[in-house]
């Protein structure tokens, strides 16, 4: 997969920042695949990039640990939100290519479809400071969006 | 009357019969926690998957443990939201299945109501009372005025308390699932740490949400340290969370001015959650209730006796046009199954 983009954060609003840049350049067919430690930022990164495509304000973000997918009602329709770490996969044919998917702990595979997929990864340099990097395949348009 | 009760909504298949007159007459689990322990935590199948494999075994053993036949069935009670929609489906989809071969109807059951009102096959609670919903997938409190009236007062803002303790269970390496390990080696430890209490200080009618993504990082940094022994960061962080859900549930109680509270759910069989819920209660003159260990976890038990008190009080059966709900919050559920009223 191709660099797009390297940066660190200092705090949460950083990071706040940097999801709802990204939420504005969405075409709403893209695959992420959150990678990183327990306490990254996935869930919290998820929950700022889905606040700012317009969630209805009664709903929340949350874990999908246990529930394995959350299906949650923005402007920019249905985005699903999945996290494979007690699953080893699951099937996401239905619902890719079609919505804004993100997907925490993806199993590799997904790397490889035809469509337009976002790979961030979360390193964790102290309490608060992330690095963050994001890689882009058939997302042209991210890397001008971000510029 | 008898009503045999379906459940598929997270990891477990599970069936029930319930007789109004003799009570649970069968609950069978085909619990998938030993796949879980094979595998370090990571269970190898789709959860739909399992759920088709397991639904008939499960329904068959159901119904010979409680020695009737589909025939004596009066009603059959499932689960049709909130979950997994994959996994709903699969036991709702089996419930409209018996229903259509064996012409009987179908009733509706809430997940988190069916956990709140598996108190009531043991013993009546007087309304009002809050419940407290607490899981690997749900931490919520709502108010109960009384069967199918139901206010929200607050939910997890991130990750649930069940799925706090997994993975700081993971954290410390000691196996799935997280609750019970943990609970028991916290006894052999002291609070050495003093670990953050998410969200208690918070004031206005937000301060019912509860937050445990920073605990976890609080501990992961604890664990990362590698000053202290397990038992003792175990010890310390169940001293916080049930910290939080003792002094979010009692805060809800004197600001509603409510005298019952029921816990719920996979952590209600915590020992130190339920001795602090005790002990507070005590001091403050309210009556706690917690639901026996063997209905604490997921079953189907609950969800028959919960479809059972539908069925008797309120009469409600849904047609096969009905649809699972992967999400539905509890007090709009008794409109989403009578849109009309």
């Amino acid at each position: 997969m191709k660099k797009i983009k390297s940066i660190q954060i200092k705090n949460e609003s950083d990071l706040q920042e940097l999801a709802e840049k990204l939420s504005k350049c969405l075409k709403g067919n893209e695959i992420f695949l959150l990678e990183g430690n327990l306490s990254a930022g996935k869930t919290t990164f998820t929950r700022y990039l889905v606040e700012s495509l317009g969630l209805s304000p009664y709903e929340n973000v949350t874990s999908p640990t246990f529930s394995i997918m959350n299906e949650y009602e923005t402007k920019k329709g249905t985005v699903y939100h999945l996290d494979f770490y007690r699953v080893k996969d699951f099937d996401i044919s239905d619902i890719v290519g079609n919505h804004i998917v993100l997907v925490e702990w993806p199993s590799e595979y997904i790397e490889e479809m035809d469509l337009p997929v976002v790979k961030i990864k979360f390193e964790i340099l102290s309490d608060n400071e992330r690095f963050i990097e994001i890689f882009g395949k058939n997302v042209n348009y991210l890397e001008e969006c971000l510029k | 009357m008898k009503i045999l009760g379906i459940e598929t909504s997270c990891d477990d298949t599970a069936v029930a019969v319930y007789d109004d007159e003799k009570g649970l007459l069968s609950n069978v689990v085909s619990s998938q926690i030993k796949i879980h322990e094979e595998w370090g935590g990571v269970f190898p199948e789709l959860a739909a998957r399992e759920h088709t494999k397991n639904i008939l075994p499960v329904l068959e053993r159901a119904l010979k443990d409680a020695d009737v036949s589909l025939e004596q069935i009066d009603a059959i009670a499932s689960t049709v939201a909130p979950g997994l929609i994959v996994s709903l489906v699969i036991g709702f989809s089996a419930s409209k299945a018996l229903a259509f071969a064996k012409d009987k109807p179908i009733v509706p059951v809430h997940h988190i109501e069916a956990h709140i009102f598996a108190n009531f096959i043991t013993q009546e609670i007087p309304y009002p009372f809050l419940a407290l919903v607490v899981s690997g997938g749900h931490t919520e409190l709502h108010i109960i005025n009384e069967f199918e009236n139901y206010k929200f007062l607050g939910g997890t803002l991130d990750d649930a308390v069940g799925e706090a303790y997994d993975k700081v269970a993971r954290m410390l390496g000691l196996g799935y699932p997280g609750g019970p390990i943990i609970d028991k080696l916290s006894k052999e430890g002291k609070e050495i740490v003093k670990l953050p209490r998410p969200l208690i200080n918070d004031k206005g009618k937000n301060r019912f949400n509860f937050s445990f993504s920073g605990l976890k990082s609080a501990v992961l940094r604890v664990v990362q340290e590698g000053k202290y022994k397990k038992e003792d960061i175990a010890r310390s962080f169940q001293e916080a969370a049930t910290d939080v859900l003792v002094y979010k549930t009692f805060d809800a109680a004197k600001e509603f001015n409510i005298k019952n509270i029921v816990v719920a759910g996979g952590v209600s069989a915590n020992s130190m959650l339920r001795e602090k819920m005790k002990e507070r209660a005590n001091k403050e003159n309210i009556n706690v209730y917690f639901p026996p260990m063997y209905l604490c976890t997921d079953n189907a038990g609950m969800v028959a006796f919960t479809g059972l008190k539908r069925f008797k009080e309120k009469g409600t059966t849904v047609g096969f046009d009905f649809e699972a709900k992967a999400k539905c919050r509890l007090d709009i559920f008794p409109k989403l199954i009578r849109p009309n009223r």
